[in-house]
């Protein structure tokens, strides 16, 4: 791990309960700047939770807490956050299904947009439709990035399960996101498409230098894109360290593979 | 996939995200305002032009009543209770203190909206059925107001309207009428049509099809909701201010639950667009008119069924049409068109 990095997420304490349920307890970890973090863990580990809780969609604890861009983030609402340029794609579908690709990539752009319903009422005589071909321009970017441009004005309800998840990932991307939250975008897809996402990741932590935060099922792809692990075991942090240290450390192999002798 | 005709291209994204996208339905638009505006009143009557300005103004109101329910979501069932509120302050206004129709129907408006934003404040916060549930309870509570407002009011014996006028120009009769009300109609279709590509009509789209994932990507869903719920109100305020003051008086039967039912089963007639609020509305009005003409001509073959069976005859031809289109037609006439056009696009190679 590169520790010249500064920190960009710093999560301390995280302790989360649904009724007597503990979902996290006393998760510590830090984010880097630009680098892809992976939370693994089997089942219910606390991994969806663990995301949930920095895009404040859980309240965790108040003796924890979750510091990014110098703000307190636990508390905080989730579209508050959002502000903060937080992207979160999915676990399983999520996308917009009574629109077009266009427009599911266009919501994304939603906080950059600073007009009222008055403007939207007359669009050819606002600031409106001024704003909208501005982004409009960056939407072509991520339509053309992510190789969707033969769906853009396709609904999304209609659309292979494969092709939502992409577009899922670029409405998180039209956020402009500096902050990343990736929850199980491989899941389901095959292999050349979970090619394709993972190449579509690190071109994004490449060009943008994008924070991102990966829960992933796959150990395959998280070793091979991911800087650095957290292993989630029961809600309570096992592991921390480079691809390398966790695929050799003992107590990560026991909790994934059940230990010896027992 | 909505599909072009064969050989148009757009060449900047201003053309892309056009309202009207080629010179063939530019021709179409002006020739439809054409026949609606210059022709239609040349020959029609007084009866066909009452029915239409009955059209133009439920627009106004389905469209209200399609920016919750088709674009937001959530099923409103007191949209003709603010349709009265609507009527009811524009007549108020009007009577009691004589203001001019240009002044009290926006304030009637208005008041409707804000009404709409105080009854939405505690039906938001929970979803779907109880949204329904709270709206029904606000349709009460507002007719029952109207019903003992007293004086204010004028309770049972209904309300009267001043005629609306432009310094000398008094909108008297129905072909004067018409074209205010058409005009009326127009520029809610156009106004509400630029709102659904901006981001607040995305917002409104979103929050209906995945509230939670909206929430994550920065939208407030709760002030999403109350939006549309104000416009919606809105539209309601300004369909029943027309109403009012085309009617001249106005009674509280003509805003029952029924009502806001009936322009339920418009949308759902006509789909979850704009285009379909407009085609659910002028479909069951049309189909109103056709029962009107020939539920009498059934009485008149079979005795048996005349008087009270005709206008039974009426709620059953209703229930069977949108039982009818929930089956068969689920998600509308507009839906239906935009098949035959993509078919009539793609033929005769269909691929």
């Amino acid at each position: 791990m590169d520790e010249k990095k500064a920190v960009a997420v710093k999560v301390s304490d995280i302790s989360l309960s649904f009724g007597g349920v503990r979902a996290l307890s006393d998760v510590s970890f830090d984010v880097h700047e630009g680098e892809i973090l992976a939370i693994i863990g089997p089942n219910g580990a606390g991994k969806t939770s663990m995301l949930n809780c920095i895009n404040g969609f859980y309240h965790a604890d108040r003796k924890g807490s979750i510091v990014y861009k110098d703000r307190e983030l636990i508390g905080m609402k989730t579209y508050d956050i959002a502000k903060l340029s937080v992207a979160r794609v999915f676990q399983g579908i999520q996308t917009y299904g009574g629109m077009t690709t266009l427009d599911n990539l266009m919501t994304g752009m939603h906080l950059t947009l600073d007009y009222g319903v008055l403007a939207s009422f007359f669009y050819f005589w606002s600031k409106a439709k001024k704003q909208e071909m501005e982004k409009r321009r960056k939407i072509e970017d991520i339509i053309d990035f992510l190789e969707i441009k033969h769906i853009r004005k396709a609904y999304v309800g209609e659309l292979a399960y494969g092709l939502r998840k992409r577009v899922d990932f670029g409405r998180a991307l039209a956020m402009e996101p500096d902050l990343l939250l990736l929850d199980e975008p491989m899941a389901g897809m095959n292999l050349e498409e979970k090619e394709d996402m993972a190449r579509f990741i690190l071109d994004v932590s490449e060009e943008k230098q994008t924070t991102m935060v990966l829960v992933e099922h796959d150990m395959g792809v998280v070793m091979d894109i991911a800087d650095h692990i957290v292993v989630l075991d029961f809600g309570k942090k096992i592991a921390d360290g480079t691809p390398e240290q966790i695929s050799k450390d003992p107590v990560v192999i026991a909790a994934y593979l059940g230990e010896e002798g027992n | 996939m909505y599909k072009k005709p064969c050989g148009v291209f757009d060449e900047t994204y201003e053309q892309d995200s056009a309202l009207v996208r080629t010179g063939y339905r530019w021709l179409m638009l002006v020739l439809l305002l054409a026949c609606l505006f210059g022709v239609l009143p040349l020959f029609a009557g007084n009866y066909f032009m009452d029915a239409m300005i009955n059209i133009a103004i439920m627009v106004i109101a389905a469209l209200g009543l399609q920016i919750i329910i088709g674009f937001t979501g959530q099923v409103s069932l007191g949209h003709a209770a603010f349709m009265a509120v609507g009527a009811y302050t524009s007549a108020m206004l009007s009577t009691h203190l004589g203001m001019s129709f240009w002044i009290a129907m926006p304030l009637a408006a208005l008041f409707a909206g804000l009404l709409g934003i105080l009854i939405a404040m505690p039906a938001l916060r929970i979803r779907g059925f109880y949204v329904a549930v709270t709206t029904l309870a606000a349709h009460y509570i507002i007719m029952w107001l109207i019903l003992h407002g007293g004086n204010l009011t004028k309770g049972v014996s209904g309300m009267t309207a001043g005629e609306i006028r432009i310094g000398s120009f008094a909108f008297d009769n129905e072909l004067k009428f018409y074209y205010l009300a058409m005009l009326f109609a127009a520029t809610a279709v156009f106004l509400t049509s630029n709102m659904m590509r901006t981001k607040i009509g995305r917002a409104m789209i979103a929050v209906r099809d995945n509230d939670l994932a909206a929430e994550f990507m920065g939208i407030n869903v709760f002030k999403t909701k109350v939006t549309a719920f104000f416009l919606s109100s809105l539209y309601a305020g300004v369909a029943g201010s027309l109403l009012a003051h085309y009617q001249g008086i106005i009674t509280v039967d003509q805003f029952t639950l029924m009502d806001s039912i009936w322009m339920l089963a418009m949308l759902i007639i006509g789909g979850a667009t704009i285009t379909g609020a407009i085609m659910g509305v002028v479909f069951l009005k049309i189909l109103q008119q056709v029962v009107l003409f020939g539920a009498p001509m059934i009485g008149h073959v079979f005795p048996i069924f005349a008087g009270s069976a005709v206008a039974a005859f009426m709620q059953i031809f209703f229930g069977a049409v949108i039982i009818l289109f929930l089956i068969f037609e689920p998600r509308g006439l507009f839906h239906r068109w935009q098949i035959t056009l993509s078919t009539f696009r793609l033929w005769p190679f269909p691929y």
